[in-house]
């Protein structure tokens, strides 16, 4: 039924490099082994436990119609959507992407009522709850990333990510006190976030826009330099403060050594545009040259630059303190003192893509989906391990596929016993634990589900004792 | 909150929650905060009488009416004026209802509590009375709780926001460099920050109620908590109590057939629906006989001096035109009933001024049937009223019609134009073109009023326009008859013009009419007595 033409295959992405675990032909083709990736390798009950939030279960208070109130959209073969399905469990949900083997999956808000019954409810049918999420793209960040742009993602840029999830990530647990937070990789050349907290699954469509704004310091661009929220008078506020350290470690580490921002040429030119007095650059000019011609040492010219550039602020700004003390000459203070901050912020701060937070019935790609042009699969992230992440080496489907025939072939040596039971088709362990899939599940696991689990419980509980208070105040409004 | 006819015992309440209200604003002696302010959680709950139930109301509805007129006209006015006008307004109006001593509090709060809920029934019926009550309601709560100190604040928030959690000074020793910082990268004072410093009161509350201050980042956030100082507080109390109002409205709004018991429908509906329309001011009825000299013949000369912009310029219309169409009739003739003019000299006048146009004959067959039916002659022998203001303002109509509010239908031209010919003074003229513009019709009559009468500013915006009469022949009356007894004792010459008017000049106020057809006959504009100038 699908016509060829339109199937994609991973070796026409750019690049072209495979990550080293894959020595297979280049070109499977995704969407011919999706409906195999779907039998195999999707981890169905997982995503079901984690999106009936316990409502599965059998606790008392539990609402076994949650489930079929969330929205599934389905892009099937030919970018057709079809948007508003819903499931009234696993098995349903897990029958319907078998049979129709989506290209990408998206989840959707709980409504008020079944989606599919939508047209029943008119007005009444409203989205009632939805996870907080994030979306953060690389594409966003090509005026400030030197090895490569568009869809291009490698070791290089990859920082930006990581160091995107760390401030995000923090802020979401420190300022706003959220715990259940599941990051995922997009599948290509981004990040997602997820947060799922009860409280979070709640916000209104106005404290979705609050939460974003909070972190928006980033907002755009305009005549060739980043719009940057105003940093704060004589302090910066605690979490931009918070954020700005997070991304100077990192900017020393990896973003300024790996982009190269500072070797001559149109970014080293953009980002000295930041610094508020021509002079100032052009003493670091100075300094730069005269550095390069006696500096024998073999750290990253980079590096080094930055450090030129730092000490120079630093002394104009001694100069400028020491010449008068007291807030006559904030005007020239003030920017000296925003000036490197702001560097890093229009550098390294994560930009957003504003619209997915904002409200809540946007739809965002579901975690395990995979990727109809490399393949890759949305794998979680353990944020606390971000930077070991590399985006060459996700799994794709084709590479999970043949660790699942290997494993099949090798099944009678390696495992032994029970898994060689498999080919007899009366297996209890899902196929997909003999992959590299196990790994991700995992993280799932561990960044998600196991805390989640306890949540759940105790959100059905707190049920419970709401609904005995209303029943003996009798409130009747 | 069951309503009764004195003494007599109802059975069913028409506010559903009964009995878990009493606790939420328990009086305790001596609590100011407790006596004067409440978030209106939860409606009241006992028996009283249909008298009481609209003598409350109508005290509170006086009090935010010009309560809002006063800040109108004064947009200046520092806080603490508003207060003491607010305080001023509330003896005026509020004490003494209750007929127990003034200082009880626990009477205070139950009429405070009772006078809200029965506005909030009476005005939440359309979107355009529910913002008006909200932003007096919140004018009036957000007034009072600023001038509240640290205990009061802490007191009333435990009582009625127990959201806003009180930050336990250990706690705040933790948090209070931080909370620093914000204030600093939002440029705060440094005046600012010493006194939140010096306060030590913050309290603590889930981001989720300030999304604004998230928004913005202007607040310290800590697991969820949003520290906020004392000072800040003010605007989130006031955002949540209208929350909190605007939503009962609209429930109330939503299930307002179902407020009333079945059996008391008959008698409370009528009474709530009149509420939003009542003319706040003494009743007027008396004007009828109390000048007694309406007739066809000075009618004309009256709309010249006594008569609202909406009046007079239908008067001129009618006169230039011969003509006027049913919505300006009506208007028109209801009103020219009310200040007490015969039956018969209304038929006098319609038909005088509709001919040479309508020959006699055909204007006893078009038009004198309706002049009788509005004086309860003819059909089911109603007698009815004059429009109010409110009504007035909301009628809308096409080219040829020349009724409805001018402040709201004349362009600023045509309406400078039309005032000036009242002689109203220039200073007012504009004061009146600006409250024009920015809607508020009644306010814009009050000042055109102030203009031509050249009198201090009335207390409440023009109501009706038979109050705009009343008020117009009480003002003048006083003067004729100050200036008279001047003249008879300084034997001077009359300049007293007033009497001598010719009778042709005294169709003045039909100039009015010339901006918004066009059409008018060029008229000198007169009629305006020299005393008055």
């Amino acid at each position: 039924m699908a016509d060829v033409n339109k199937k994609q295959r991973i070796d026409q992405d750019s690049g072209g490099e495979i990550g080293p675990l894959v020595k297979s032909e280049p070109d499977i083709d995704v969407q011919e082994a999706m409906p195999s990736y779907y039998a195999k390798l999707f981890p169905h009950q997982h995503m079901v436990k984690w999106l009936a939030y316990g409502n599965d279960g059998k606790h008392a208070q539990a609402d076994s119609h949650f489930f079929n109130r969330r929205e599934f959209c389905f892009t099937l073969d030919g970018d057709i959507f079809v948007r508003y399905q819903a499931f009234k469990d696993g098995t349903a949900l897990q029958e319907a992407i078998q049979r129709r083997c989506p290209a990408k999956i998206d989840i959707g808000p709980v409504y008020t009522a079944n989606p599919q019954d939508r047209h029943k409810f008119g007005a009444s049918f409203q989205p009632t709850e939805r996870e907080l999420v994030f979306d953060i793209d690389l594409t966003d960040y090509d005026d400030v990333r030197t090895c490569g742009s568009g869809g291009h993602i490698c070791g290089k840029c990859w920082p930006l990510m990581a160091v995107a999830v760390k401030v995000i990530d923090a802020g979401l647990r420190n300022d706003f006190g959220f715990k259940h937070i599941l990051w995922v990789y997009s599948g290509r050349r981004g990040v997602h976030c997820w947060v799922c907290d009860p409280s979070a699954r709640q916000l209104t469509d106005e404290q979705r826009v609050a939460v974003a704004n909070w972190f928006a310091l980033y907002k755009g661009h305009e005549e060739g330099k980043a719009r940057i929220a105003f940093l704060g008078g004589s302090a910066m506020h605690p979490a931009v403060n918070r954020a700005v350290d997070t991304l100077r470690t990192a900017w020393v580490e990896a973003i300024l050594p790996a982009q190269r921002l500072l070797e001559d040429g149109p970014k080293c030119e953009a980002l000295l545009r930041y610094l508020p007095e021509p002079t100032l650059v052009e003493n670091i000019k100075k300094k730069w040259a005269a550095r390069s011609v006696t500096s024998r040492t073999d750290q990253d010219i980079n590096l080094i630059r930055w450090g030129v550039l730092e000490a120079e602020v630093n002394n104009r700004l001694a100069e400028e303190r020491s010449r008068s003390k007291g807030a006559s000459n904030y005007k020239v203070v003030g920017p000296l003192e925003r000036c490197i901050p702001e560097i890093i912020i229009a550098h390294a701060y994560p930009r957003l893509d504003m619209e997915v937070s904002k409200k809540m019935n946007h739809l965002l790609k579901a975690p395990f989906c995979v990727h109809p042009k490399t393949g890759k699969v949305c794998v979680p992230l353990d944020p606390t391990r971000v930077d070991e992440f590399d985006p060459e080496d996700v799994p794709t489907v084709g590479s999970l596929l043949k660790e699942l025939a290997a494993a099949k072939n090798g099944g009678g040596k390696d495992s032994g016993g029970a898994a060689t039971e498999a080919d007899g088709g009366g297996c209890k362990v899902e196929p997909w634990r003999e992959t590299r899939m196990a790994n991700a599940v995992q993280i799932f696991e561990r960044c998600l589900l196991d805390d989640l689990a306890i949540t759940n419980r105790e959100e059905l509980a707190g049920r419970t004792r709401a609904a005995v208070a209303i029943g003996q105040l009798n409130l009747d409004f | 909150m069951q309503v009764l006819t004195a003494g007599k015992v109802g059975p069913a309440g028409f506010t559903p929650l009964a009995g878990a209200g009493a606790a939420a604003y328990a009086p305790k002696d001596g609590d100011r905060m407790l006596t004067d302010l409440s978030m209106y959680n939860s409606p009241p709950s006992e028996n009283i009488t249909l008298e009481e139930f609209e003598r409350l109301a109508l005290a509170r509805l006086s009090v935010l009416k010009e309560m809002e007129a006063y800040k109108l006209r004064h947009p200046t006015k520092g806080e603490k004026e508003l207060m003491d006008k607010l305080k001023q307004l509330k003896q005026k109006h509020m004490k003494g209802l209750a007929g127990i001593s003034t200082s009880n509090h626990e009477e205070e709060v139950r009429n405070d509590l009772i006078s809200h809920y029965v506005l909030r029934l009476a005005y939440c019926r359309t979107a355009e009375l529910r913002k008006w009550f909200l932003a007096q309601e919140c004018e009036m709560f957000r007034l009072k709780f600023g001038t509240y100190n640290a205990a009061e604040h802490e007191a009333f928030l435990a009582a009625h926001a127990p959201q806003y959690r009180p930050v336990a000074e250990k706690e705040l020793v933790d948090v209070m460099d931080e909370i620093v910082k914000v204030m600093k990268s939002n440029l705060e004072s440094k005046e600012t920050i010493v006194r939140a410093q010096q306060d030590k009161r913050f309290y603590k509350v889930s981001w989720t109620r300030v999304p604004e201050l998230v928004a913005q980042r202007k607040v310290l956030l800590r697991g969820g908590w949003a520290y906020v100082s004392r000072d800040a507080l003010a605007p989130l109390v006031v955002a949540e109590f209208r929350a909190g109002v605007s939503k009962g409205l609209s429930d109330m709004a939503r299930r307002w057939r179902q407020m009333f018991p079945v059996e008391e429908e008959q008698r409370l509906q009528p009474l709530v629906a009149s509420l939003t329309s009542r003319s706040l001011i003494a009743d007027y009825s008396g004007v009828t006989t109390k000048y007694g000299d309406v007739s066809a013949s000075n009618l004309h000369h009256l709309a010249a001096r006594h008569f609202p912009l909406c009046m007079s310029h239908l008067m001129g219309i009618l006169h230039s035109e011969r003509h006027l169409r049913h919505g300006g009739r009506q208007q028109l003739g209801l009103f020219l009933k009310a200040i007490g003019l015969p039956m018969e000299e209304a038929l006098l006048f319609w038909r005088s001024e509709f001919a040479p146009r309508t020959p006699s004959d055909q204007f006893d067959k078009q038009h004198a049937y309706n002049i009788r039916h509005n004086y309860g002659r003819e059909g089911k022998r109603t007698d009815y009223t004059a429009h109010n203001c409110t009504t007035i303002v909301s009628f809308s109509g096409g080219v040829g019609d020349h009724h409805g509010c001018p402040y709201r239908r004349l362009d600023e031209t045509s309406l400078r134009a039309a005032l000036s010919r009242l002689h109203c003074d220039d200073r007012k003229i504009e004061e009146a073109v600006s409250k024009a513009r920015d809607g508020h019709y009644q306010l814009a009559c009050a000042a055109a009023f102030e203009g031509i009468h050249r009198v201090p500013e009335l207390d409440v915006g023009i109501s009706a326009p038979l109050q705009y009469y009343a008020e117009s022949r009480r003002i003048c009356t006083e003067r004729d008859s100050t200036s008279a007894a001047t003249t008879v004792a300084t034997g001077g010459a009359a300049e007293v013009t007033e009497l001598g008017d010719p009778p042709g000049s005294a169709a003045g106020a039909g100039g009015a009419g010339e901006q918004a057809g066009g059409r008018g006959v060029k008229r000198p504009a007169s009629g305006l007595p020299g005393n008055l100038r």
